[in-house]
């Protein structure tokens, strides 16, 4: 073998190694690279799925809900509840207020906004139905900025912008109201404040009463 | 089946329809309005309305400041001063209690009733004269239907220059017909007297008849 061939022969090996230990060790398998997923930037960071959440303030039960999913965004800090049922809000160790809704957003302050049909219920009767609906526990007000449906007592009112202070027993509206009572009583008015546990309606302002004899 | 006779049909259902539409009497309805405030105890049935209230009920008009509605018994009850307008008739009073359910209002204190009436007789320029004739006294009770009314606690009637005084007095609308009774007195333009247990005036007549076992007449000669 003169010095030539053996020169050839050692390029062609050194070659053979270099490409076996490049395909072997260095290069990406294929199948590896069809399989990593794209990111999902709309993703949670965390998916809990079938829940039951409440909340305590000085030893006491302060709400309690049923949850189908919860996700805490990657991004903001609002968690969202989905399929929210059995929601009962407790006052004097007791069931206060019973209330479902398809969607809420809890924020920092532990405030929530519902929406997607949110119905709220006093001892198993339906007391308020409205798209949507936020709650402030600190404050005990819920604000309804769309239109609400109230029924209470045989009456059905149908109101706007509305406000429920839970301290004070009290709903206020600042839009116009539609007061149904039974099928012979019909009130318009606007700026009704409505007691609870009086059950008494207030309006200032004009008003305009119904009867069918 | 002739095409005529079908058409005979068709027409004869048709009035049967129109008919039975015209006997379903339109449902009655008590609209109230006011403008300061309402308070509403659905519970009780209780109405509060403040400010400026009218209430429509048919042709009838109450007007006052502050009405106490009942939605369940259908009453309206007013304490402070009401004004009520139903076809040719005007009533204010100190108080009003209203029973819509059975037409009827009874108003007291202060009572005023001016009941413009058109008379048969005819002016210089041939239209019907008109007539107002006041009724003063201290309780009335009114049928919102048929507009009669009964006048009780001491009547005082002025009619053009006549003026009658009476303990009761009762209108009949649909005959223009006030009677009056007890301890009856007419007094005429020219200040004649005229005492009777029982008078009767007719709103759309410039007459009055007087009855009774005992008929005092005073006049000057």
């Amino acid at each position: 073998m003169n010095l030539r061939t053996g020169l050839v022969i050692f390029l062609v090996l050194a070659l053979a190694t270099a490409a076996v230990y490049y395909y072997g060790f260095v290069a990406p398998e294929p199948e590896a690279a069809k399989v990593q997923a794209p990111e999902d930037k709309d993703a949670p960071e965390v998916l809990i799925k079938g829940l039951s959440m409440s909340s305590w303030t000085d030893g006491e039960k302060v709400w309690e809900m049923e949850v189908e999913r919860m996700e805490l965004p990657r991004f903001g800090r609002n968690t969202v509840l989905y399929d929210i049922t059995d929601g009962t809000i407790f006052r004097d160790k007791g069931p206060y207020l019973g209330f479902s809704a398809g969607m809420a957003k809890v924020d920092g302050r532990n405030r929530m906004e519902f929406s997607g049909g949110v119905v709220v219920d006093s001892e198993g009767k339906t007391l308020m139905a409205a798209e949507s609906m936020s709650w402030d526990p600190a404050t005990q007000k819920v604000t309804v900025p769309g239109e609400a449906k109230i029924t209470a007592d045989g009456s059905t009112v149908l109101a706007k912008n509305l406000i429920v202070d839970l301290n004070d027993e009290y709903i206020y509206t600042t839009g116009e109201i539609i007061a149904q009572q039974g099928d012979n009583i019909r009130i318009t008015a606007g700026n009704m404040k409505y007691s609870v546990t009086r059950r008494e309606m207030e309006i200032i302002g004009p008003s305009k009463i119904v009867i069918d004899l | 089946m002739s095409r005529t006779l079908i058409r005979l049909m068709s027409v004869a259902m048709l009035a049967a329809i129109v008919l039975a539409a015209g006997t379903v009497s339109a449902a009655k309805q008590v609209t109230i309005t006011a403008t300061r405030k309402l308070n509403y105890q659905g519970a009780k049935g209780d109405a509060m309305v403040e400010g400026n209230v009218r209430i429509e009920y048919g042709s009838t008009i109450i007007n006052a400041e502050k009405v106490l509605f009942n939605s369940d018994t259908k009453t309206a009850k007013v304490d402070g001063g009401v004004r009520i307008a139903q076809d040719n008739i005007v009533i204010t009073a100190d108080k009003m209690d209203a029973d819509f359910k059975n037409d009827k209002v009874k108003v007291s204190g202060n009572v005023k009733l001016e009941l413009t009436e058109t008379l048969t007789e005819m002016d210089e320029a041939g239209k019907p004269k008109k007539d107002v004739v006041v009724l003063l006294t201290s309780s009335m009770e009114i049928d919102i239907n048929t507009n009669d009314f009964k006048a009780t606690g001491g009547v005082t009637i002025t009619k053009n220059k006549q003026k009658v005084q009476a303990g009761e007095a009762a209108y009949v609308d649909a005959e223009k017909k006030m009677t009056l009774i007890t301890g009856v007195m007419i007094e005429t333009e020219d200040g004649d007297t005229v005492k009777s247990e029982k008078a009767v005036v007719y709103t759309d007549k410039e007459a009055f008849e007087a009855e009774g076992e005992k008929i005092e007449i005073n006049f000057t000669v």
